[in-house]
């Protein structure tokens, strides 16, 4: 138990490491920036369902860049087991990008799904969800999207979902986490060429 | 002492980036040197893993002949950063490691216009690319050798 503390404090240096060397935007602006985007998908979709499919398409869009950024930012090299990835992502990767310290619980008991828990969301500042919308909408699911597509990019395949959020009144957010597998490193070629 | 080329591929074979800066044999197709060059790369990246003596395999950083070297990095996302230089320039996969990190990331990710998968057209990924290559202590005009 002591080994994985002493590595959750290493990735906690490193994130705050990473989080110090990056130049900072204003919360505010991210906050404003990512409300008005909300609303531009809501008014082209209307249905809940297909603002959060759309919104976890988008992160998905985003998170197979912002892996290369994370990789050169902040130095991590291969992760040995799921685990660990899902540490790195809560521990450094929040920090960095988000600024927030989120935490890995609730692992199942084959290890390969858990929960990223986070008590504060810049994205959500100032929100308020009209009721129609409050039950339905899951606000930061861009997260799930750029969490499943910067992992996909290390071939590492996952489902991500908010199971809590703070605008849908829950006490804490938590995007649960599913490893469903490894991508083999596949010949990208046609056999005839 | 001089640098020849530069590859760059994705994790898919594409290749994203191709510079040359004297290469003296001359090249009839270069699509297919792109696709015979992936194909080393990735032939030579399983014989080092199999043949390693240590569990995790070990990753190839150069390989040399009495002509050229050819040095190479690899990112976690699949991307294969590869020079050709001559002889006696030492291991230069560290110069590539910093071209990922510093020109790559910065002018290719954060670049909205660009497409994954696509050959990079910025100027500016160009323009660095050059620099940091000129900037090497092995990197010689080709005019200045002749």
């Amino acid at each position: 138990m002591s080994s994985s503390t002493s590595r959750s404090s290493t990735w906690n240096k490193l994130g705050d490491a990473a989080y110090a060397k990056s130049e900072k935007v204003s919360a505010d602006l991210v906050a404003l920036t990512y409300g008005s985007f909300v609303r531009e998908i809501i008014k082209d979709y209307e249905e809940p369902d297909q603002v959060n499919k759309e919104l976890e398409k988008l992160g998905y869009n985003i998170g197979i860049r912002l892996i290369e950024d994370f990789l050169a930012k902040s130095g991590v090299g291969n992760c040995s087991s799921f685990e660990e990835s899902a540490e790195i992502i809560s521990r450094v990767a929040f920090k960095m990008f988000l600024g927030i310290r989120a935490t890995v619980s609730n692992w199942n008991n084959e290890y390969n799904s858990c929960s990223i828990i986070f008590e504060e969301n810049p994205l959500a500042e100032y929100v308020e969800l009209p009721p129609e919308y409050s039950n339905a909408l899951l606000y930061s699911n861009m997260l799930c999207g750029v969490i499943r597509g910067a992992l996909e990019m290390v071939q590492i395949i996952v489902e991500c979902e908010f199971v809590k959020d703070q605008l849908r009144g829950d006490d804490t957010n938590e995007i649960r986490i599913r490893f469903k597998e490894i991508l083999q490193e596949q010949v990208p070629w046609n056999d005839e060429e | 002492m001089t640098v020849y080329a530069f590859y760059l591929f994705d994790r898919q074979g594409n290749c994203l980036c191709y510079r040359e800066w004297s290469r003296p044999k001359l090249m009839k197709d270069a699509t297919q040197d792109q696709k015979n060059t992936f194909g080393l790369l990735f032939a030579l990246k399983n014989f080092c893993q199999k043949l390693s003596p240590t569990q995790p395999g070990g990753i190839v950083k150069n390989y040399s002949t009495d002509v050229y070297s050819l040095h190479y990095f690899e990112s976690l996302t699949g991307l294969r950063f590869v020079l050709l230089t001559s002889r006696g320039s030492g291991d230069l996969s560290g110069v590539l490691r910093d071209i990922y990190l510093n020109v790559y990331v910065d002018t290719v990710i954060r670049n909205p216009l660009y497409v994954p998968g696509k050959s990079i057209q910025s100027q500016l990924f160009l323009s660095k690319l050059d620099s940091s290559i000129k900037a090497l202590a092995c990197f010689q005009d080709n005019e200045s050798r002749k």
